[in-house]
């Protein structure tokens, strides 16, 4: 398998970055999403690394050797398409067979081989027909046993789930996880879809704007956002974010609430803005609690019920509404004042100018 | 060859009789058929519907014979009673429909619980509907009858080929006539006209083979070969040849310009385009004077590359626009799965543009086939193509009517056979792409 280095990779088309010098390492086996919303340059970075896209500047490394300059068949990787680009002409036997022919293996061997990966995504009985007459599903099996038949050092993937039906993506999703667990290969997967790359990453590489916005763990990107964008973008809904006035350990928050910054943030806090400054006040919907002596105050805008919990949409100022996860058999009527808390270990706090996150030592995952 | 102004035609009495009888024909069994009836008495039904249709019809043109006498028009009677005619056995057609039994049983068996028979056509509920299907062969049916409409030049071609001198240029025009090859020995040999005693002397010769003989009836000695197989020949190489080069050079260069960015891409493909803005015969006069200079003029290779560079453009913007619906992720999997771009190319792009490679291919094969002005202007003899080959048979005196139109029947055989071998990949969506548009 295979360990994948980008060291300043950097792409422009014309005039304009499509992806800004980024660093990388995928290590040998690790399942790494490439997520972002579109246009920022995920699949860029995925098909440098395929080599379907030549880089502008910067070096990708693969076990160590620089393959900047290799044309695509030569650096032994899988591609696997959004919208799977099967051969219509052929059957789905030639369509996986056919990378096998490209390295001339013999002729038992092939069938061999086929026949295998086609046991493990359990496709036998699909060999001869056309792609056009399989579902969806069935077509995205017959493109992941083509990308798998060959056994390459990596693989990549661009949105493989993107195009089939919800019902479908969910099976999908676990096939592809159970798949990388059992083979245990190098893949970066592309998607736009934040559950997905929860779902499915080892670790996440956040991209905004052509730019790498955060890496890290799933648990990381979603508990520890380095900067405003991947609060936002993690989670659905996003972390609560409000702006307040930070005046000597406490927050000034719209219309009138106080609110006291836990004591070990202080520091941190202070470093960044001094004795008195603005800052942003984060916190995911389930750090948020309804308690009838809480200090802070808002009134219920909205209550959706999501099956399993009520997601309260309270609204402290006119513009500014948060969410908090309730149980699901408390009923709030519209309009309801209540007093809500936040558990102290899940606040986290943003510099309103840099949008970046104020940062703390020995913050919980 | 013939005009509706002659009184009740034969033909048009013939013809309008195969019409309805072949209407019927192919319509009413499967009426028939889809009621729960012997589609075998659909069909004489039919016979006899067409047999009603005629004979509406001429008792029509024997009505308004005194109104059309009177406008002094007298096509406008023949026209006037094939339409009504026709208005009035489709009346009666969907008239008599209503008395085919079958509908209430078809009603019964929905009731009942689905159709008596396994239905094998379709699952669309709205396709296993009687009407529908009756009207779906009643179309099906006008369909062809229009196509035979259209074929009506072609067959009398075809007929004319078979005809002596005197049943070709008869009138009113025989349809039934006694076939003779007369026609298409005239076309593939020189001959002589003889004198009665030279023809005496002729006959009395010992090793008359069959052509021979035929052409004697009419007094003529055949001498040798005449020119028609040579043209024929001519025209092959040069529109095979040309259609392989366009086409081959029109894929490299759609491919490129479909795939890369070319610098000036737009400059150049309207470059291309331009080409065909001129209509090619004011370009004859410098043509010739270059060719002439050149050596080109009665060459193969001069008429090659002329309708090679006629049809490439063409070429290049058809393939390209099937090129580019190829979506590129197609060689992008083959080139991350290990092969060259040239082999992704061979392998991938082509089977995939095999609808326009075909398309593209009949096109350039007619324009190259038919090509009348620079083959009369360009060659004199050497390269020289059948299309100004053929009407210079016509020549003075004696119009061979019937050579002129075997030589027309041999030129078409060509196109046919291209177009036919190449139909099914020119119709498209016969192939399902696997790509999902999202």
């Amino acid at each position: 398998m295979a360990t994948i280095e980008l060291v300043q990779v950097e792409k422009l088309f014309g005039e304009m970055h499509a992806v800004k010098p980024m660093d990388l390492t995928i290590h040998d086996g690790e399942f790494v999403v490439l997520l972002g919303p579109s246009g920022c340059g995920k699949t860029t970075t995925l098909r440098m690394i395929s080599g379907l896209e030549a880089v502008t500047r910067g070096r990708i490394l693969l076990n160590g050797r620089d393959v900047t300059w290799e044309r695509p068949s030569e650096r032994d990787i899988a591609f696997v398409f959004q919208f799977f680009a099967l051969y219509s002409h052929m059957s789905a036997r030639q369509n996986i067979a056919f990378p096998l022919q490209a390295q001339g293996e013999a002729k038992a061997v092939i069938t061999q081989r086929v026949a295998d990966v086609a046991r493990l995504l359990r496709i036998e009985h699909l060999l001869d027909v056309r792609p056009g007459a399989l579902s969806g599903g069935d077509q995205q099996r017959v493109a992941l046993a083509r990308a798998l038949v060959r056994r390459p050092a990596a693989f990549l993937m661009d949105e493989p789930l993107g195009a089939l039906d919800a019902e479908f993506r969910e099976t999908m999703r676990a096939e592809i996880k159970r798949l990388h667990i059992d083979q245990h290969a190098t893949t970066v997967y592309v998607t736009h879809d934040q559950i997905e790359a929860m779902a499915m990453g080892d670790r996440i590489v956040v991209m905004s704007a052509a730019e790498v916005q955060q890496v890290g763990t799933p648990a990381e990107v979603y508990h520890n956002p380095s900067s405003l964008f991947v609060a936002r973008f993690i989670g659905s809904p996003g972390m609560n974010l409000i702006q307040g006035h930070y005046v000597n350990g406490v927050l000034h928050l719209p219309p009138s609430n106080r609110y006291t910054v836990p004591a070990r943030w202080v520091p941190a806090i202070q470093q960044v803005v001094g004795g008195e400054g603005d800052v942003i006040l984060g916190f995911r919907p389930e750090a948020a609690a309804v308690v009838s002596d809480g200090p802070l105050a808002a009134e219920v805008y909205a209550a959706d019920l999501h099956g399993s919990y009520t997601m309260l949409h309270l609204s402290l100022g006119p513009d500014e509404i948060v969410h908090s996860r309730a149980r699901r058999e408390t009923h709030y009527p519209i309009g309801t004042p209540v007093r809500f808390d936040l558990n102290p270990e899940m606040v986290r706090f943003f510099d309103p100018q840099t949008e970046r996150a104020i940062v703390r030592e020995g913050v919980p995952a | 060859m013939f005009g509706l102004d002659i009184p009740l035609p034969e033909f048009w009495i013939a013809y309008f009789f195969v019409f309805w009888v072949l209407v019927g024909a192919s319509t009413t069994p499967i009426i028939f058929r889809h009621r729960g009836q012997n589609p075998l008495l659909g069909a004489l039904a039919g016979i006899v519907v067409g047999a009603i249709a005629g004979v509406i019809f001429l008792l029509l043109v024997v009505a308004l014979e005194p109104v059309v006498d009177l406008l002094g028009q007298p096509m406008l009677g023949a026209l006037i009673s094939l339409i009504a005619s026709a208005a009035i056995t489709l009346a009666l057609l969907g008239f008599a429909r209503r008395f085919v039994p079958g509908a209430a049983r078809d009603a019964a068996a929905g009731a009942a619980g689905g159709p008596r028979a396994p239905v094998t056509y379709s699952a669309r509920v709205d396709k296993v509907d009687p009407n529908w299907q009756s009207m779906q062969s009643i179309r099906a049916s006008v369909a062809v009858m229009l196509a035979a409409l259209t074929l009506i030049p072609v067959i009398w071609m075809g007929m004319t080929a078979f005809k002596s001198y005197p049943d070709a240029v008869a009138s009113p025009p025989k349809v039934a006539f006694d076939p003779t090859m007369e026609g298409i020995i005239t076309l593939l040999t020189r001959r002589r006209q003889m004198t009665d005693a030279q023809k005496a002397e002729y006959e009395a010769t010992e090793d008359l083979n069959w052509a021979d003989k035929v052409m004697l009836k009419s007094g003529q000695a055949i001498l040798g070969q005449s020119d028609y197989v040579k043209r024929l020949r001519n025209s092959l190489i040069i529109a095979s040849t040309s259609t392989v080069l366009s086409v081959s050079l029109g894929l490299f260069s759609a491919y490129a310009f479909s795939r890369f960015p070319i610098p000036g891409k737009g400059d150049l493909l309207f470059f291309i385009l331009s080409t065909r803005m001129l209509p090619p015969v004011v370009v004859t006069i410098p043509i010739f004077l270059m060719y002439r200079e050149l050596g080109l003029y009665d060459t193969h290779i001069g008429l090659i590359a002329l309708y090679t560079a006629f049809n490439l453009s063409f070429s290049v913007w058809l393939l390209k626009g099937f090129i580019d619906e190829i979506p590129k992720e197609y060689e992008e999997a083959a080139l991350v799965d290990g092969y060259t771009r040239m082999q992704a190319f061979r392998r991938i792009v082509m089977p995939e543009a095999v609808t326009g490679i075909a398309a593209t291919t009949v096109f350039c094969f007619i324009f190259a086939w038919n090509e009348y002005a620079f083959a009369l202007m360009l060659t004199t003899d050497k390269a020289r193509t059948a299309p100004p080959h053929i009407p210079s048979m016509i020549g003075t005196g004696l119009v061979e009517w019937a050579a002129i139109a075997a030589g027309s029947l041999f030129f078409l055989i060509p196109v046919v056979i291209v177009t036919f071998t190449l139909r099914k990949y020119l119709l498209r969506g016969v192939t399902f792409g696997a790509i999902r548009q999202g």
